[in-house]
């Protein structure tokens, strides 16, 4: 038994020797390989646009994206500090509920990273803006309103469309 | 003593004398190895490999794909100094995806790593690149001379290690590059990989 013993110590020894001797010869390096990829980029309403239009002194009303508190307010949640571009209508028509009478609003929007309205920057057209270090990005929307000279009692309401994309 | 016992005492005998011999048999091998383990193999990288450095935005839910070839300037080496006499074996294994988290649907893109390799004894990266072998695909290992003969008849054998001799060392390249996509449907964020180079002398 003992010498059984003796052949698989000097065996194993041989291949411990020989395995050893290999490795002593190879060397490795790893490199890695990535990529940061864009996920979807998304829009949340944080706040409508509305007017309470009480009595009639002009014929058109002026909301100030930068600090009226009227304003919508719309986030942009994507890839932090990703470059982004956002793109608007000009101007929509505001229906009445009866279909009988329409007012004109041309928007004016303004945005910035932090969900600071006073702090806001005024866009002009197709603005390309840089998302923050968390991927968000705040939108206030005013503008114009026109027509009021036709305008009667009751509720108008429009869309406004906003589309919003990476640019690669 | 059995005659059972004596046959198996003198198979014994045997089995632990042609261990010896076999030992013996290995032991000049050794010596040989351990000759280029005093030369040394060394690997230097250059860096990783970032898609992003081709491509800075890449996009979700598309079908496109990013590649970094030999000729971009996105590419990376590892730099091998080795026995100028001897020939190397590169193995070079890579994961064929890059992915996100666990991976799976959704978090992992495809990624086929290429490679090539220059052993014209440049040590200049550009110099060497510009004569570089690009290998096909499906490829994983190769087999090269640390310093390519570029004329004349095949050189001697290795010089044997002897007192106070000090072989002669050579400058190899190995270029890595690749491509990823289709990028697909995946989650935003972070993807990687991994590319292991094993070099080795190679024992004939």
């Amino acid at each position: 038994m003992m010498r059984y013993l003796i052949y698989v110590l000097a065996m194993s020894m041989l291949i411990g020797y020989m395995a050893d001797a290999q490795s002593k010869n190879r060397v490795v390096a790893t490199i890695t390989a990535s990529a940061v990829v864009l996920g979807n980029v998304d829009m949340t309403v944080v706040k409508d646009l509305e007017f309470e239009i009480d009595s009639l002194s002009s014929t058109a009303l002026i909301v100030n994206p930068q600090n009226d508190g009227h304003c919508g307010e719309i986030k942009i949640v994507g890839n932090p500090n990703s470059l982004v571009r956002v793109t608007n209508e000009k101007q929509s028509v505001l229906q009445h509920e009866s279909g009988q009478s329409q007012l004109y609003f041309t928007y004016n929007l303004s945005g910035s990273t932090s969900e600071v309205q006073r702090g806001s920057v005024l866009f002009t057209q197709n603005n390309e803006v840089r998302l923050s270090d968390r991927g968000v990005y705040y939108l206030w929307v005013g503008g114009k309103l026109s027509g009021l000279e036709n305008i009667i009692p009751g509720n108008y309401t429009m869309e406004l469309k906003i589309d919003v994309e990476y640019i690669l | 003593m059995t005659l059972h016992a004596h046959i198996l005492k003198r198979w014994g005998m045997l089995i632990l004398l042609s261990v010896f011999v076999i030992r013996i048999g290995e032991a000049q091998k050794i010596n040989f190895g351990a000759y280029t383990t005093s030369q040394g193999i060394f690997l230097t990288k250059s860096g990783d490999l970032n898609f992003n450095d081709k491509q800075p935005m890449i996009a979700s839910n598309s079908s496109s794909t990013v590649t970094i070839a030999l000729s971009d300037i996105e590419y990376q080496y590892i730099k091998i100094v080795a026995d100028a006499e001897r020939d190397i074996t590169i193995t070079v294994t890579s994961d064929t995806y890059l992915i996100i988290g666990a991976g799976g649907p959704g978090k992992q893109i495809p990624f086929a790593c290429s490679f090539a390799y220059s052993n014209l004894g440049s040590a200049v990266v550009a110099t060497a690149k510009s004569s570089a072998v690009e290998i096909p695909v499906g490829f994983t290992a190769i087999t090269l001379p640390m310093l390519r003969r570029t004329a004349g008849v095949p050189a001697p054998p290795p010089t044997p290690a002897h007192g106070g001799y000090t072989a002669p060392s050579a400058t190899a390249y190995l270029f890595l590059y690749g491509t990823l996509g289709p990028v697909g449907n995946v989650s935003g964020g972070y993807y990687s990989g991994t590319i292991n180079v094993s070099v080795n002398y190679t024992t004939y």
